[in-house]
């Protein structure tokens, strides 16, 4: 088998391994009836007991870019009726309905025993599919089936069925095989240096943060994740259309690349407007750049397995990683850094909230531990390049909207822009989407790091993904 | 294929069949006067190209044979995506109805189908395409007695190592006892479990395993294949569906029930719908089985009846597509 390279990145054949993933969990539910006509795409359903694992940052996915906030509630509280996906027979339907009571009723007390950590709920936008409840079934990342539902009956006589037997839908994995940073670490690596070409010894904390709310929030099974890396150099090959490979466009590209390994290999996909709701593209962005993808691939999905740059060689790559990573891990030169630093000099900020999370690791080397970190400050949605010279994903203003600039459809509207140099600072996708301030009205209170100022205003953007990716 | 060819370039004939997912038509090529099946998909605006047209399209892009229908071209537009197929008369099912007794083919017929078939599914799993959706609505005939396999829809392609199998796949009369027994790691062999219902199908003109529930089918299948133990079937006990307290069957033999069958077809029919998916004979190796010995020599002998000439009127193609 030829061998690949990324920068210090090489793909060892020898360490190819088969990719033998844990056992899954299986349920028992039936069908009652044959296999429904309508097979469709489901409204990507995330059901399933979160494992025991490693220390999660708690609420496993602890603080959305934005608010620091937990950002698993807002789904129920929005409205826990829609907590459906379609295809599914009624017993599903029932059983997904009461899990989403379960943790609707569930969020208040949480709420309410941590208003003093959390002083306003979470705003939306995230919706991670793991959950901070931990016994309790998590409902999808979005919800828009709109199946009517029965009143909730069926929850009290179907006592909800033990962790073992849930299922893990699809695109979904219940156990991950990987490790989720050293995954992020990885795919960041590779789709940076796939699409713009330079190997990057480190990434930018924002654009790590950015693969690892991709990753963590749709649990891409690591094969999904790997034929992705696969279709991202497929892609980066073809001369006409030729991509666009500034640092700015890895973002899309990477969105894009996992959006159509999943929905080729995963058996239960999201749908177009879940991943903006994790990436902040619009979904009409993304339906415009899936279907250009389609076409400069002429819909060659299915690729071959062993050829040379395809899923083999990203899977040797990435076992060569991980091995590497083992080495390390005895004396890490990265070390995780404790980024509540960056908040904790707000009046707001909670302290106690913080002591709870493990840091997040921001991965840097041992000598660059006193990394700065942005000051915490207030921008002005006018300001231009508002951005600091730290990274920390700082939220947008009021009333920004998303980076991506108004009318931004598509590569249609990059590739006609002339070729520039790479802006210093790239506009990148802002991580959350809308934020409602009216269904928050305790927003007031935010944590330092929250720069909605104006609860009036109904729509914000958020993070802006502006940094530089690689250092 | 021409990528940049306009929706307009077909005429768009009567309809075909509607379903939730597509909506099928006759159409005609203007240029060449080609008459196609037009599958367009409604394109929501916030699911995007769904996963099943994604892999109906880039997996039947590369299943290019006989058995398989053509998939001519696409056309990708902002509200819709249209698949064009080559055109085929009716499906299976249909051809049944009208061709039939009651439903039941001839016997060179069901030969010249099943090699058919099983050749459509040989290339398939050659090609790393699991179809996943075998029945008879979802194969095409054509007037010149061609089987073809459409419906990609639910296909999937293996070989990439995935833990996120489904095992709601196939329609249930038509589902493979392990998947139905909640197994996530089936493989080709689901397909093959399905082919040997639909032979058995065109020889009685119903259904062979026509259950309501995933337990009324595995019922079913039981009640004539005999309830399997771990003695018959070591790891049955390891599915997440499997219950001791299945209700015990003796083993039938498929001749009492299928007594139009002759001995040979009774193997094949035997091998294809064994209990255990790793017992299950491979398309390939069905391919091999004597009982088609003389399918060369009914065809030169015009035997198969779906293979003279002459139109048949009646019957719409339907969603096979």
């Amino acid at each position: 088998m030829p061998s690949i390279e990324y920068g210090s990145l090489k793909a060892d054949p020898l360490l190819w391994m088969d990719v033998r993933v844990a056992p899954l969990p299986t349920e028992y539910q039936t069908d009652s009836k044959a296999f429904p006509e309508h097979r469709r795409t489901v409204n990507m359903p995330v059901i399933y007991t979160p494992p025991n694992r490693h220390p999660l940052t708690p609420p496993e996915y602890p603080y959305d870019a934005v608010c620091g906030m937990p950002v698993n509630q807002y789904q129920y509280a929005v409205n826990p009726h829609k907590a459906v996906y379609g295809g599914y027979d009624a017993y599903r339907k029932a059983s997904t309905f009461a899990a989403a009571q379960q943790a609707a009723d569930y969020r208040h007390p949480y709420m309410n025993s941590q208003a003093s950590h959390y002083p306003l709920p979470a705003p939306p936008g995230l919706h991670h599919p793991t959950g901070q409840f931990a016994h309790h079934k998590r409902s999808s990342i979005h919800s828009t089936y709109e199946d009517a539902y029965p009143q909730p009956t069926r929850q009290e006589s179907r006592p909800e069925p033990p962790a073992a037997e849930e299922k893990p839908t699809g695109g979904v994995s219940a156990h991950l095989d990987y490790e989720m940073d050293e995954m992020t670490e990885f795919v960041g690596s590779v789709a940076l240096e796939l699409v713009t070409g330079q190997p990057s010894s480190r990434l930018m904390p924002s654009y790590r943060k950015f693969v690892n709310q991709i990753l963590s929030s749709t649990r891409l099974p690591s094969s999904t994740i790997l034929l992705g890396m696969a279709y991202l150099r497929q892609r980066m090959d073809i001369q006409q259309p030729a991509a666009p490979r500034g640092q700015d466009h890895v973002y899309r590209h990477l969105t894009i690349a996992l959006l159509l390994a999943s929905k080729f290999l995963d058996d239960n996909t999201f749908q177009n407007k879940s991943w903006s709701e994790v990436t902040s593209l619009k979904v009409k962005e993304i339906n415009e750049l899936e279907k250009d993808w389609l076409a400069a691939i002429n819909w060659q999905l299915h690729i071959d397995v062993d050829g040379h740059g395809t899923f083999r060689n990203h899977k040797s790559l990435w076992d060569n990683w991980k091995a590497r990573r083992a080495a390390k891990a005895a004396q890490p030169i990265l070390a995780p850094i404790d980024t509540y630093r960056s908040r904790s000099n707000s009046a707001y900020a909670p302290p106690q909230m913080y002591t709870q999370y493990p840091p997040t690791p921001v991965h840097s080397t041992a000598s660059e531990q006193a990394v700065q970190l942005p000051p915490v400050r207030v921008a002005h949605r006018d300001e231009g390049q508002w951005w600091n010279s730290s990274d920390y994903s700082p939220p947008s203003a009021p009333q920004t909207g998303p980076a991506t600039p108004e009318g931004y459809y598509g590569w249609s509207a990059a590739y006609s822009r002339p070729q520039q140099p790479a802006p210093e600072y790239s506009r990148l996708p802002p991580i959350m989407s809308t934020y409602d301030h009216r269904v928050w009205p305790m927003h007031n209170h935010a944590p330092i790091n929250c720069f909605c100022q104006n609860s009036d205003q109904r729509f914000w953007s958020n993070v802006n993904y502006g940094p530089p990716i690689a250092a | 294929m021409d990528s940049k060819r306009h929706p307009s370039s077909f005429q768009q004939l009567e309809k075909l069949g509607e379903g939730t997912y597509a909506t099928v038509f006759k159409g005609r090529n203007r240029q060449t006067n080609e008459l196609v099946a037009l599958k367009e998909i409604h394109l929501d605006s916030e699911e995007g190209t769904p996963s099943t047209a994604i892999r109906e399209i880039s997996l039947m892009k590369e299943l290019k044979h006989e058995n398989i229908v053509s998939l001519h071209d696409v056309i990708h537009t902002e509200s819709k995506l249209m698949l064009v197929f080559e055109y085929m008369d009716r499906d299976l099912k249909k051809y049944m109805d009208l061709r039939g007794d009651r439903g039941a083919l001839d016997y060179p017929t069901i030969k010249s189908f099943t090699h058919q078939l099983l050749q459509g599914i040989a290339f398939c799993h050659e090609n790393r395409v699991l179809h996943r959706d075998l029945k008879p609505q979802n194969l095409l005939i054509n007037n010149k007695g061609q089987l073809k396999l459409a419906d990609f829809g639910l296909a999937r392609a293996f070989g990439i190592p995935v833990n996120t199998f489904s095992n709601e796949v196939v329609t249930l009369w038509y589902r493979a006892p392990d998947v139905l027994l909640g197994s996530r790691t089936y493989n080709t062999s689901i397909d093959i479990w399905s082919a040997g219902c639909i032979m058995a199908e065109m020889y009685t003109g119903r259904p062979l395993f026509p259950g309501t529930t995933n337990e009324d089918q595995l019922q079913k299948i039981f009640r004539l294949m005999g309830t399997p133990s771990e003695r018959t079937w070591p790891g049955i006990s390891m599915y997440p569906e499997y219950r001791t307290s299945f209700p015990v069957y003796a083993t039938q033999e498929l001749r009492m029930i299928l007594p139009q069958v002759d001995q040979l077809g009774l193997d094949l029919l035997n091998r294809m719908l064994q209990l255990r998916p790793e017992m299950r004979i491979s398309a390939k190796d069905a391919l091999r089985h004597r009982w088609f010995e003389d399918l060369p020599d009914l065809r030169k002998r015009g035997m198969i009846q779906a293979e003279r000439r002459g139109p048949v009127s009646g019957g719409s193609m339907g969603m096979g597509y």
